[in-house]
């Protein structure tokens, strides 16, 4: 019988992570706070509990995460990055609180990340390129409505260029599939209305592939041992090339739920590790996605786009509308 | 985190570990501080640099701190001789050389090697090649260090001539894909140089590499991209029926000495689909391609709803 999910230890743990002081971890990983919060809230939001969190203590705590360049560092007195600035973003979106942010600050920091000369997008001011900024950029700009802040062809074309034989995408121009960034090029694709790149069939085989035998977990590349943070990964790109079906719900749900901490909740890569937000996020995410129900238990339902609950997506514009995504998703998928 | 075993409960209150963790994080906290605190100071010296090494030694994901290196460093190259910043880059690289046997994974630390040799003065892109094949015996499908590789190789490019780089390139996948048929990262890698090489020499080159795949295949039929990039180089042909009865004859095959063989049945279905795909198809045939797809439902339960899609598309022909 499959387990079930813990969904008050997960809150539970979710709200002790900025209480753990006494964890060498709390240290450790207080680079990343921003995304951390962004990773619980999602989780929250997928269980109906977003009230978990103290909302005007936790958007004071991003605000005071801003740099004077426009960008986010992942905690105060951090350096800005691509990565930290998403985290943000997306936090106040689901806050309903975009408001509160100097949006053309946000902007300015983002177009400045786009390379002059190329057109790719950088992950910050020391020049990273890869194809996770490339969405990140397009998301954000779009988040505030104007998507056409960055030239969007060459960021395309970037993306066109990580494509590989096998149908997935990789960090960049010359690198191989990865599940995790191919999410990252069909969400871009997604949001700058360019999803006919895709090779639906190859992809689509491709990633139902990263479904593995006994476990029902999801690995990232072949040969590579399933981890529950895929659930996400590979789900929310299958889900937009409208192929969830090709995976086994109940074997993946049943993966997820074993890698529940009962004692302290939280739920890990692999049955048996130590648990963390990031995957705990993932993993609930994945479940959003499939539908995962039990008998006094529905989960809200998850943008594969935006990493967002539906509803933000929904109230933004984003997904239905002029401006949203599934508007354009090519008509011989629907 | 990846891959760390859980602690239990009573693990976790032991009065030794815990103060373990507390002296563990005081030290990590002084260290963090000392950091900061020079850079909000606006310190650039030798002595702050070695505070960021020590920090970095105990969490090299720290972002800001490898950005601070980066200032501490720029900051001492004013006024240095070529010679000298060479020399301050090579001790850079010598730390980085340590640190990344440990972190293969890390993000950051990629970067800044691909920062130091982009300053340098006279870099050594050979030295870099090197390092990243010694780094494959600890992972070899590790795509930091194969994006890393194909970063080396577009620098040896700039001087040496492309068509030699590129064949050198790819006669080394060649020796990584001999020492295990499924190593991923390897046949990505020739993937995106063999269209390259096939500009100037095609047909040789191209039946010497069906023959690899289909060497590959056949020494793991379990591998979807063995199977994935056969059916890539399909497009390079110009005779693709030809293909196609081979995918069909390999398949079948296959299928003769291991009945449950998932790809090759998949295989068998889609070139036999591809073949015939302008032909009015006989119910006897038909009939085949469902039973195909009857096998791979009882092979492969995780993905029945691939195989419904696939019987509706035959019901449908």
């Amino acid at each position: 019988m499959a387990e079930k999910l813990l969904v008050e230890k997960h809150v539970e743990f979710i709200q002790k992570l900025d209480k753990s002081q006494n964890e060498l971890e709390y240290w450790m990983t207080e680079h990343l706070r921003v995304s951390g919060i962004y990773w619980g809230l999602v989780a929250l939001e997928i269980l109906n509990r977003t009230d978990a969190l103290d909302k005007p203590k936790v958007i004071e705590y991003i605000l005071s995460c801003q740099n004077p360049d426009g960008g986010f560092g992942g905690h105060v007195g951090h350096d800005s990055h691509l990565l930290y600035t998403m985290s943000a973003v997306q936090i106040l979106a689901m806050y309903d609180s975009l408001d509160k942010l100097d949006k053309e600050s946000v902007l300015k920091y983002v177009e400045s990340l786009q390379d002059p000369e190329t057109g790719y997008m950088m992950g910050d001011k020391w020049g990273e390129k890869d194809t996770r900024f490339a969405f990140i950029g397009l998301a954000i700009c779009s988040m505030f409505g104007d998507i056409n802040r960055l030239k969007v062809d060459p960021i395309i074309e970037y993306i066109q260029l990580s494509m590989n034989y096998d149908g997935g995408f990789g960090s960049g121009p010359g690198g191989e599939s990865h599940a995790a960034q191919v999410y990252t090029c069909v969400a871009a694709l997604a949001i700058a209305k360019r999803l006919d790149i895709v090779d639906r069939e190859k992809l689509s085989m491709w990633l139902c592939e990263r479904q593995v035998e006994h476990s029902g977990g999801l690995n990232g590349r072949p040969q590579k041992l399933p981890d529950v943070c895929y659930s996400w990964w590979a789900l929310s790109s299958l889900d937009v090339l409208k192929r969830l079906h090709w995976i086994d719900s109940k074997m993946l749900a049943k993966f997820v739920t074993s890698c529940q901490d009962a004692d302290f909740g939280g739920i890990s890569d692999r049955p048996g590790n130590i648990a963390d937000v990031y995957h705990t996020c993932f993993g609930i995410c994945g479940l959003s996605l499939t539908q995962y129900s039990e008998e006094n238990l529905t989960l809200s339902p998850i943008d594969p786009v935006y990493c967002m609950p539906t509803h933000v997506v929904e109230r933004m514009g984003l997904s239905h509308g002029p401006n949203g995504w599934r508007n354009y998703v090519p008509e011989s998928w629907k | 985190m990846h891959g760390r075993t859980r602690k239990s409960k009573e693990e976790l209150e032991d009065s030794e570990y815990l103060d373990n963790q507390k002296q563990e994080i005081a030290r990590y906290r002084s260290k963090l501080d000392t950091v900061f605190q020079q850079r909000n100071e606006k310190r650039f010296t030798s002595d702050c640099l070695k505070s960021t090494s020590e920090l970095l030694n105990l969490n090299p994901e720290l972002n800001t701190v490898w950005n601070y290196r980066r200032e501490i460093l720029n900051e001492t190259f004013k006024g240095l001789s070529k010679e000298e910043k060479q020399q301050k880059l090579n001790d850079e690289l010598e730390y980085i050389n340590v640190s990344i046997k440990k972190n293969i994974k890390s993000y950051w630390m990629w970067n800044h090697r691909q920062w130091i040799l982009a300053n340098m003065p006279s870099p050594n892109w050979n030295q870099e090649a090197k390092l990243v094949d010694l780094l494959f015996k600890l992972d070899a499908t590790n795509f930091h260090g194969w994006d890393y590789r194909r970063y080396v190789m577009s620098k040896i490019q700039e001087t040496e001539d492309k068509k030699v780089v590129i064949n050198r390139e790819f006669l080394y996948t060649k020796k990584k894909i001999d020492q295990n048929f499924a190593n991923h990262s390897a046949w990505h890698y020739r993937s995106k140089l063999l269209p390259v090489i096939l500009e100037n020499e095609k047909e040789s080159t191209l039946s010497k590499e069906v023959e690899m795949i289909i060497q590959a295949i056949y020494s793991d039929p379990d591998d979807q991209n063995a199977w994935l990039y056969f059916d890539w180089l399909i497009g390079f042909e110009v005779e693709k029926t030809t293909m196609y009865n081979l995918g069909i004859d390999i398949a079948s095959e296959l299928l003769e000495l291991e009945p449950n063989s998932k790809y090759a049945l998949l295989s068998l279905l889609k070139y036999n689909l591809a073949l015939n795909e302008n032909e009015p198809i006989s119910p006897e045939t038909k009939k085949n391609y469902l039973e195909y797809i009857n096998r791979l439902r009882n092979i492969d339960s995780l993905r029945l709803g691939l195989y419904n899609d696939m019987e509706e598309n035959v019901m449908n022909l």
